[in-house]
This record gives C-alpha cells, structure tokens and sequence, in this order.
C-alpha cells in the first residue's frame, strides 16, 4: 500500500550494514553473541504483534518459543544421523507452536476471555510447561534417543540410557536434492551461515509482520485494540481475528525457539522459566511496544547489558587526594555497576517506562527523521568508514580486539 | 397512540420487536414492542434513562435481552452476535463516538467498508464517502485528531458505506453547532433515499427538521407514536420531556 520512505532506506541501510559485515569484521564470538539477540528479538517481535497491535498482552510467548525448541530438537536428534537434515524437525517444531497457539487461542478468545486473564492464563501456560519440562529428569522421558532431561535440558543418549551425553541437537541442516552434501548453518570460524540464517529470518519475519499488518488483519487487529465493540459492529468477527494473530504470533515465537535450539544446540526448562517469560516483556517495553523493530531494540540493549555490564568498572582507580565522601561515592557506583547489574539493568527499564512511554524506538525514529540529511551525509558514511576499518584489520590479523 | 401511515413507502416492516424485556438488577430498563417499516426515518425520544441507548445496543447485539424477539429483515436474530448483525445489513452509530482514534479517517472507512466489499473496492468506497461526510482534506489524518462534529460525522459514514438495510443513530448531533446540525439533517436525507433510519435524539430543533415519524419512549416503553405535530400536542409527552427538551434547545 505504502512504499518506504526514504528514512526507512535508510533505517534499513543504517541497521543491517553493519549486521551485513560482522562475520567479517568481529571474531565469530560477536556473531554468535548477535544471533542470539536477534532469536530474543524475533520472539519480541510476535509479543509486540499481538501486545502492541492487537492489545492482547500475552505473557506466555515463551511457552511457544519452548515448544518449537523441544520439538525441533526432538525431532532433529532422532532424525539427523538417518536422513542428515533437519527440514522434519524445522516443520515439526513450527506445527507444534502453531498448533499449541490455535489450541490455547481458540479456548481463549471463543471463551470471551481477555484482558488481564489472557496474561494471566498465558503465563500460567508458560509456567505448566516450565514444571512439566523440569519433571523429566528421569529414564522415562525419551522419545527415541532424544532425552528430555528435566533440569539439565535435552540431549541424545546413545544405545541405553545409561549411554548418555554424547550428542546435542543438530544445527540447522539443510540436504536438498541436487546438494552433494548436508550443509550445516553453524557460526565459527570457517562458517558464519548460521549467523546470516538468523539474520534473514529476522529480516523476513520483519517484513512478513508489516505485510500483515498493512493488510485487513493489521486494520482489524488495530481496531480491536482501540474498540472490540465497534469492530464487531462493522461486521468482524473479532475472535475469529484475535485467534489468527495469536497464532500467527505464536508460530513466530516457535520459529525463534527453534533457531534458539539450533544456535545453542541445547534446550532446557529455563526458557518456559518466569524469568525468560518476563525478560521478553522487558525487551518489548524497553523497545517500544507498538513497533515492530523495538523488540529488537530492547533485546540487543538488555543482552548487552546483562553480559557487558559487569565488564564496565567506573572509576577503576580513586586517586588518594580525593575527598573521602567522593571516593565513597565512587567505590559504592563502582561495586553496585560490578557486583549488582541487575539493580542497573532494572533502573534502566524504570527510567525509560516512566521517560518515554513508548519505549527507546519511537523517537529514535523521530529523531532519524527529522536529522535525515544528518543520517545520509554523517552517520551513514561515519558507519561505513568504521565498519570498513574493522574488516580491513581483521582480515590483515592487526585488530587490538 | 395514534399511527398515521407513511405514504408512498412499502409498508411492510423490516424491524419487529415484540414484548422486549431487559432488567439490570431489579430495575426494567427495557419492555416495548416497535414496528418499524422499510424506508422510514423514524425518530425515537425520550428523556435520560428512557431506556433509548439500551433498545439501541440490544437490536445491535452488544448486549442480550432478557426476553421477546427482534426480527429484522424477516429473521429472528435475537441474541445474535453483533457481527452477525451487522453482516445482515443493519449498522451503527453509538451514542458516545467510537471512532477508532489511532487509525486515519480514510482507514476508518477503508476498515467499515472492506469486509462487504473487499479491499479494492472497498478503498474506492471509503475514498468516495469521504466527499459524503466532508472528510475530504482530513483523510490521512488519525481519527483522534478530528472536531467533535467531524468525529460524529466520521461515524455516520462508517455506519452507512456498508449500505445497510438500516441505519441505527444514537445522538448523532450531540455536540454539534447549529450550521453543523443542519448538514447531519441533509446528511441524513441522503441516507435515508437507500436505507431505512432509526435515529434517537435529545435535540427537539433536530428533530423538527426532519420531523417525520416520532416514537417516544418513557421508562423503557413506547409512550407515543406520531407525527411531530401529534406528538407535540399530546399533554403526556409535553409533561415528560418536551418542556424540559424546550427549555434545553432555548438554552442552547
């Protein structure tokens, strides 16, 4: 309907250069570290469908995002030493989170229930499934040589289960026909496939969730939102449309479940877990809610912040003419940024809840907008000399970091 | 109750409610029985609490009655979902506009519109009634941006690009100025060459403008039915409502 304005060219020139030249730039920790932001970000991303457009808060994305990990591991685990791919278990962990979520929707919406009771019976799915996974522990849980695992997460056993341990869920395989061999998406030193797999998923789902939401579904969701009432008054049936988001929502949330098990090679009942169902919330209302983008904006910003924080040391050395109150000052910054990131992570969110109530994306785009000429001549130029620099260093072995 | 026929209209009803009940607590707030033909322009009055909003939401199907029938169109469609309602041909303007704030005005239209005649056509729809309602420079702006007026007027164009059978208004003047007041009555002519109208009303001026049928409601029940000169005559009605809808329209 709409084509992109100039400033979303270069939004998009501004974010996905430099996401384009990280392998090449970084060591693969850095794309590994990204990928994972991006999977967090594609799981906000289908909060943000349903939460900021259709104004169903759910808060049991994770049990969709959980789901699509167990079962793409299952599945891959029993399948990959037969047929050397995972394209089973990719359609299987994709079934199994749509389905859940058409099930759950379905009880949900045609049983009237919104408002704060689809959060709450969306956590309480989360959370059933949280205390089923952590059940498993024992010999029973397997399905073929796919161990459950309860709190250690699943992994494949050998001949008997007292074989254990000795293989984790498939990478991303692909063996189409055609193909001399599977190719693995996987993000090392030699390959860096599995970081632009994520990085494209990410892309598409972006455009798929504007596509969808320029279209009727997009209008009626955002009528919903506004007024339920009026929408059914102008002939929608407004169930129908709430349970078709959701469980397109849902099948997104399963996506990134899968690539998280893919990535990590590894799931366990932590991302059912309350802290992971809450921390999606965060990313979304950090980010911004009724953008798209902000759920990837607040997932790179709280990973960033989780694992670099406690590496920041503010006043490393007080020097010993100080004023002694100062240097306390000082000391206790220093110790609550080292020792308690949690307490600055949590005063971030607060800071910008209470600042800007549609979180960081909003007048980062404003602000891009109204600086367009700024972005095309400094920043842009700016991001491509640094970028070029980065990858001229790495590729010559003569980067400090 | 007088009942003066409508001449040159087909006289057959495309409303019936029959012995409609609807009790909040121990209190009635609805108990009547209303025909109303096809192509009518029917007024329904009655001072606050009348019960006029509630007979409005229950033939909508926002909410159930607790007894009787509404056949409309020839079907029983009591206690249907609103959607199902509206997809039978009879829309809606609620008494406080309810606009969708967020979305613009043309995508208002565009969303009223659609789901009877598919995107493209729909879009055409809503880009022609935007002339209709005089929306016209207003289109791309967000619906929360418009006057009172414009707001109202935005709502009697989503309630009727569906082409409905009939038209339900609630208060569609509430809040307007006088000049605007007299383009909703030319609106509301044009309405009505396609769709048969039911609008309900506090402004009498309003009302005598278009002045065809009334029906007065009082305590939940039809008390009067007629022309606007019969019911302004008629003693009962002067003592609950006109007098103090004179009084109001002077102040005005």
């Amino acid at each position: 309907m709409r084509r992109p304005s100039s400033t979303e060219a270069l939004a998009a020139l501004l974010l996905l250069l430099p996401l384009l030249a990280v392998p090449w730039a970084f060591k693969p920790y850095t794309a590994n570290v990204l990928a994972v932001y991006m999977i967090y970000g594609i799981l906000a991303l289908s909060l943000s469908l349903i939460w900021g457009y259709a104004g169903i808060m759910s808060f049991g994305q994770t049990a969709f995002f959980g789901i699509g990990a167990y079962a793409y591991g299952a599945i891959g685990l029993n399948l990959i030493h037969r047929t050397h791919q995972t394209h089973l278990a990719l359609l299987g962990g994709l079934l199994a989170a749509t389905l859940l979520a058409a099930f759950v929707g379905y009880f949900m919406f045609y049983g009237r229930i919104s408002d704060v009771y689809a959060s709450i019976i969306t956590m309480a799915l989360t959370l059933v499934l949280f205390a089923f996974a952590v059940s498993t522990g024992g010999d029973e849980w397997v399905i073929g040589v796919a161990r459950f695992g309860g709190f250690n997460g699943m992994f494949g056993q050998g001949e008997s289960s007292q074989n254990i341990a000795n293989f984790q869920i498939p990478p991303v395989t692909v063996w189409l026909p055609g193909m001399a061999a599977p190719f693995e998406f996987k993000i090392n030193r030699e390959s860096a496939a599995g970081y632009f797999l994520v990085l494209g998923v990410s892309v598409v789902m972006y455009v798929l969730a504007r596509a969808l939401l320029a279209s009727r579904l997009g209008r009626v969701a955002i009528g919903i939102r506004e007024n339920e009432a009026r929408v059914a008054s102008l002939g929608y049936d407004t169930r129908f449309y709430k349970l078709a988001l959701f469980t397109i929502a849902g099948a997104i949330a399963g996506l990134a479940g899968m690539l998280f098990a893919a990535w990590g090679r590894f799931v366990n009942p932590d991302r059912f877990g309350l802290g992971f169902a809450a921390s999606t919330v965060v990313y979304v209302l950090l980010g911004g809610r009724t953008t798209l983008l902000g759920g990837f904006v607040g997932a790179a910003i709280m990973g960033y912040l989780t694992s670099y924080l406690a590496e920041i040391v503010p006043f490393g050395t007080i020097p010993g003419d100080t004023a002694p109150w100062i240097a306390a000052l000082m000391e206790g910054t220093r110790r609550i940024v080292r020792e308690a990131p949690l307490l600055v992570q949590g005063a971030v969110l607060v800071g910008v809840v209470l600042a800007l109530k549609d979180g960081i994306t909003p007048p980062l785009s404003r602000l891009l907008k109204d600086h367009a000429r700024w972005g095309w001549w400094i920043v842009l130029p700016a991001v491509i000399l640094y970028f070029g620099h980065r990858i001229a260093c790495q590729q010559a072995d003569l980067c400090l970091y | 109750m007088s009942v003066l026929s409508d001449p040159g209209r087909a006289a057959e009803p495309i409303l019936e409610v029959t012995a409609l009940t609807k009790h909040f607590g121990g209190l009635r707030a609805v108990h009547l029985d209303l025909s109303v033909n096809a192509g009518e322009l029917r007024c329904v009055i009655g001072p606050n609490g009348a019960g006029k909003s509630t007979f409005f939401k229950i033939l909508s199907g926002a909410m159930r009655p607790n007894s009787g029938t509404v056949r409309f169109r020839g079907r029983d469609i009591t206690g249907w979902e609103a959607f199902r309602v509206a997809r039978l041909g009879m829309s809606i303007k609620f008494q406080v506009a309810s606009v969708l704030e967020e979305l613009t005005v043309l995508e208002n239209l565009h969303l009223a519109a659609e789901f009877r005649f598919g995107n493209r056509d729909g879009r055409r729809r809503a880009e022609e009634m935007l002339d209709v309602v005089g929306l016209t420079d207003r289109a791309a702006h967000p619906a929360t941006w418009l006057s009172h007026g414009e707001k109202q007027w935005l709502e009697i164009g989503m309630a009727s690009i569906g082409e409905p059978a009939l038209i339900l208004l609630d208060e569609p003047t509430a809040g307007m100025t006088l000049p605007e007041v007299k383009s909703t009555v030319r609106l509301l002519r044009r309405l009505n060459e396609t769709a048969t109208v039911i609008v309900v009303e506090h402004d009498m001026n309003f009302i005598r403008m278009i002045a065809r049928r009334v029906t007065v409601m009082h305590q939940g029940e039809v008390f009067a039915e007629g022309s606007m000169d019969e019911i302004e005559r008629h003693d009962g009605v002067r003592d609950i409502y006109l007098g103090k809808g004179a009084h109001y329209a002077v102040r005005r």
